[in-house]
């Protein structure tokens, strides 16, 4: 409906029109397979189908261990040299990426990559390591499907390059961030930024959108009911599969004793018992497993992507702040400099010094302006596209839930049925 | 038969000289029933509709004075007092058919507890209870009355009857061994009331030991029971723990005979305080444990295998109850956490909500909060309502609806019940088993003391012809192993036959108790399946709702 429209009509420029969004939101079709909450969308309305596959440990058990993963990469975007590509990286690379697409995209909602390990490299689990792989697949294609995101230069370094050239790249990275003086600005920022931190951008509200901030406040509070949420199927996820073991060892123990009591009607039927109730112990596990990936896995992501939206709120108060801060530095420089032309007896080069300065600062606040305006007008389009998005996926989930839950009752509801006796006596 | 005076009761001599015999007796826990104290304890309440689903028989439509009871601490104590533990377990259909009037009698509630202080200030208070009866039979003087006893008559009556009932497979009676504290605590009180109850129905239950005499006895003789003229009648001589210590030194010496009359060794050691003879048998079982084994009858050599079969079901059954109880604390926990995370949709629904109101519904964000908000509130109720279909939660006890289905763990329980009743009966089993092997070693014993003795005679006829003119003082004593002998013998035979007496007994028990596990086993079964189908259909239906609300929505958003 309006998010385009809107986008268009903004002022100031964006690289190129973006595509439309019907991109972002879930078709049902695609959403066949259960709670994928990663843009499966139909082939026509995406440009990307990226996966990532094919763990493979290296250096094992040293201090220089890493995980490399397979990126295949299929592609109808023209800008891509190749319509398919397969590469290797790293999460470090995966760390990266999103590093860059931060900085150059600010006030964009990131996708959200998943935790740095706090375990040590060499203890991380198999499952783990899956469980990860999912996640760096959902944030590939959630970025190509990104209307602001999917033509950055670094995605297509990333999924392009082949190992050699992108270690080069890295290596030269690093070097020239080493190199970089931290400009004034800069420096600024990374201060406005602590800043916001500590003060929550309070005092920067006078100058804010009054509707952005019943917004933002909205999104603050949202993070602490999803992890709740989050919790809550996690614990889900454990108990269906206790549940599982229970059954496990109920049916064994029925079948127990059906060997001891021997008489052929009785002991059939404690056999009967035991085959479905370990039939229905291996739903219950398979439903735990099912519920820990399509359901558990992305809430978590939910609150991820929750969080990064927290760091783009973040980032914009620290903008407006540095804003702020340049100005008053500006008012500061230009009131100097009236003072010493109204004064006698000051000296050429210090009121030229001061011209300088004055010119500097006014150069500063102009770019703090621009930067700032940016992210705003960046936000208006993300901010919806943000909330559309959650909602979608969000109800999507819950109504796959819902619909699982029907489905495993009904399974159990039939399963145990076998064992009622019918009316003619004798469930045999 | 006046009901419950407020009596003051002077302790007889014999009640404590009883009481102290109580130290040589061996109490064997029963599984079963720690596992009913265990779960009985704190579940909420259920109704009596319960009594219907088991299908009871008709002899327990008899009344139930029951004034303390609308709040319920229902356990399984009275979900299924009624005798359905040992009816289930011992072939209902052997039990009816023996009544010549139809409906039989059901001796009911220890219902009122009084205190009474007690005389000569040596301990204190303690609880009588009122046993209550109402029955059809001929051979009561009354239909409808009520007697006062106290937990030691309980205990009487128990021992009573593995004396008088060898072989039976006897109903286990509630624990003895509790902490003082404990013992005034209301809810002790009422546990115990409870058990107190249900094992007068598996008494009455049984086919032989419901109709015997000393069953009647305890229901209807005179308080106090221990001093009733009805009741030492039936009670053969006792002799305690402290006299057999006495007599040992006059046996061993020679002053006193060794040799157990014939009516005492048709009882085992444990009564008749025969101290020695109970060494002699404790001796001889050991030997024949470790040395010379003796022969065996088939019949004997069969139960004895059928005494391992039964611990072999003791274990299965101990671990199925185990596992059954697992089961049921693994559906409670599941359905808990439904209801949690049902209450943190709910939560974050009404969260959705309120930002909604706030931001305005018609922004992206209040658009998007709504749809989340109404999600969140349809899945987070239906979890919570699952919940509740689930388990038993504190809210739901609450507000119990008197008709309502029970939650399914509740329900899972009772259906699996058998396994922990059919539990509680294998220790009568066994020690019924065991008795009738320490019949046959009385048996063996005198048999060994006659062949010693028939050596003793031989050996002194030898020597006595050796000497020329025979020996008079050989004479007597050969004459008095004679006497001897002949006392033996007759001992012997009553031994024996006593033995064969517990042997039938056992025969005839093992076919009623596997008639009875084979029907609850079946119920148990059939009931368990359809307990679990009508849980999950109900789960079923509850979810497909919350999932149509979503169908719903998107009908009408076209």
């Amino acid at each position: 409906m309006f998010p385009s429209s809107r986008g268009a009509s903004a002022s100031g420029q964006h690289e190129e029109p973006p595509p439309p969004y019907e991109s972002v939101v879930m078709s049902d079709a695609g959403m066949s397979t259960m709670g994928r909450n990663a843009p499966q969308e139909d082939a026509q309305n995406s440009s990307f189908d990226i996966q990532v596959k094919d763990p493979i440990k290296h250096g094992e058990n040293s201090l220089s261990a890493y995980v490399s993963y397979k990126v295949c990469t299929k592609t109808s975007l023209q800008q891509y040299q190749q319509r398919q590509s397969e590469v290797l990286r790293r999460f470090k690379d995966f760390a990266w990426l999103r590093h860059q697409l931060q900085e150059q995209n600010r006030g964009i909602v990131i996708p959200a990559l998943p935790e740095k390990s706090v375990v040590q490299k060499y203890q991380m689990t198999n499952e783990f390591i899956a469980q990860r792989q999912r996640a760096l697949t959902i944030f590939l294609n959630r970025v190509a499907v990104h209307p602001a995101l999917q033509h950055s230069r670094d995605l297509q370094n990333f999924l392009e390059m082949d190992e050699n050239n992108w270690a080069l790249e890295m290596a030269r990275g690093s070097q020239e961030a080493a190199r970089r003086k931290p400009g004034a600005f800069q420096f600024l920022r990374d201060f406005g930024q602590s800043t916001a931190n500590i003060m929550a951008g309070k005092t920067a509200d006078e100058e804010e959108d009054p509707d952005y901030i019943k917004v933002r406040e909205s999104i603050v509070q949202l993070e602490t009911h999803l992890a709740e949420i989050h919790r809550q199927a996690s614990r889900l996820v454990k108990k269906q599969a206790e549940h599982g073991v229970s059954l496990e060892e109920f049916s064994a123990s029925m079948a127990a004793l059906g060997k001891c009591e021997k008489q052929p009607p009785l002991s059939m039927q404690f056999e009967r018992v035991a085959e479905w109730a370990g039939k229905l112990a291996k739903l219950s596990k398979e439903q735990a497993d099912a519920l820990s990936l399509s359901f558990e896995e992305p809430l978590k992501e939910c609150v991820r992507t929750v969080r990064s939206a927290k760091k783009v709120i973040a980032d914009r108060s620290s903008a407006l702040l540095v804003l702020q801060q340049a100005k008053m530095d500006l008012d500061a420089k230009r009131t100097r400099s009236s003072r010493l032309r109204s004064s006698v007896g000051v000296r050429e080069d210090r009121i030229a010094e001061n011209e300088r300065e004055t010119k500097e600062a006014q150069g500063r606040q102009e770019a703090a302006k621009v930067a700032y305006e940016t992210i705003c007008r960046r936000m208006n389009e993300e901010l919806s596209r943000f909330q559309q998005q959650r909602a979608q996926e969000t109800s999507q989930l819950l109504y796959l839930f819902a619909k699982s839950q029907a489905q495993l009752a009904n399974d159990n509801a039939h399963m145990w049925a076998q064992l009622v006796p019918t009316a003619n006596g004798g469930a045999h | 038969m006046e009901p419950t005076k407020a009596d003051t009761d002077p302790l007889s001599s014999l009640a404590f000289a009883s009481s102290l015999e109580d130290e040589l007796e061996e109490e064997v826990p029963l599984q079963g029933e720690t596992q009913h104290a265990r779960t009985s304890q704190g579940q909420a309440a259920s109704s009596h509709q319960q009594d219907d689903y088991f299908g009871l028989p008709p002899h327990r439509s008899a009344q139930h004075e029951e004034p303390s009871r609308d709040h319920a601490v229902a356990s399984y104590g009275q979900l299924l007092s009624g005798g359905s533990t040992w009816n289930s377990g011992f072939g209902r259909s052997q039990v009816e058919p023996h009544e010549p009037m139809g409906s039989q009698h059901v001796p009911t509630d220890p219902v009122q507890r009084e205190e009474n202080g007690m005389l000569p200030g040596v301990m204190g208070k303690y609880m009588s209870y009122s046993v209550r009866t109402k029955t059809n039979r001929p051979n009561f003087r009354q239909q409808d009355f009520a007697v006062r006893r106290r937990f030691r008559d309980f205990v009487a009556l128990h021992d009573l009857l593995k004396s008088t009932h060898r072989g039976f497979f006897i109903p286990p009676r509630p624990e003895k061994n509790t902490m003082e504290g404990q013992r005034a605590q209301p809810e002790f009180i009422e546990l115990r009331r409870m058990a107190l109850q249900r094992y007068l129905h598996q008494l009455a239950a049984h086919p032989v030991i419901g109709l015997s005499e000393v069953f009647r006895a305890f229901l209807e003789a005179d308080e106090p029971l221990l001093s009733s003229l009805q009741w030492t009648q039936l009670t053969p001589v006792q002799h305690t723990f402290m006299e057999g210590m006495a007599r040992l030194p006059r046996q061993l010496l020679g002053s006193e005979s060794a040799i157990p009359n014939p009516s005492d060794a048709a009882r085992s050691t444990r009564h008749t305080g025969d101290l020695l003879r109970r060494f002699k048998e404790l001796r001889l079982d050991v030997r024949q444990e470790y040395q010379e084994q003796p022969a065996l009858t088939q019949a004997e050599i069969d139960l004895r295998n059928e005494r391992m079969l039964v611990e072999e079901l003791q274990e299965k059954l101990a671990n199925a109850s185990r596992k059954a109880e697992k089961l049921v604390s693994s559906m409670e926990d599941l359905g808990n956490v439904f209801g949690d995370l049902g209450l943190s949709l709910i939560q974050t629904g009404l969260y959705e909500a309120a930002t909604a109101d706030q931001v305005g519904q018609y922004s992206d964000t209040g658009a998007a909060a709504k749809i989340i908000a109404a999600d969140c509130k349809r899945v987070g109720q239906a979890a919570v309502n699952g919940r509740r279909l689930a388990t038993t939660g504190a809210q739901a006890a609450a507000k119990a609806v008197p008709n309502a289905t029970p939650p399914a763990t509740i329900q899972t329980s009772m259906a699996l019940s058998p396994l922990h009743d059919q539990l509680g009966i294998v220790p009568a089993v066994l020690k019924a088993l065991k008795e009738r092997e320490v019949a046959l070693l009385t048996v063996h014993s005198l048999q060994r003391d006659m062949v010693m003795k028939q050596r003793a005679r031989q050996s002194l006829v030898d020597d006595g012809q050796k000497v020329f003119g025979g020996d008079k003082g050989k004479e007597r004593k050969v004459q008095g192993l004679q006497n001897d002998m002949a006392t033996l013998e007759q001992s012997t035979s009553a031994a024996e036959q006593e033995y064969d007496k517990v042997m039938d007994r056992n025969h005839q028990e093992l076919v009623r108790w596997k008639a009875g596990r084979a029907e609850a086993f079946t119920t148990m079964l059939d009931n368990i399946a359809k307990v679990e189908v009508g849980y999950h259909e109900r789960m079923h239906k509850l979810w497909e709702i919350a999932a149509s609300g979503f169908d719903d929505r998107r009908k009408q958003a076209g």
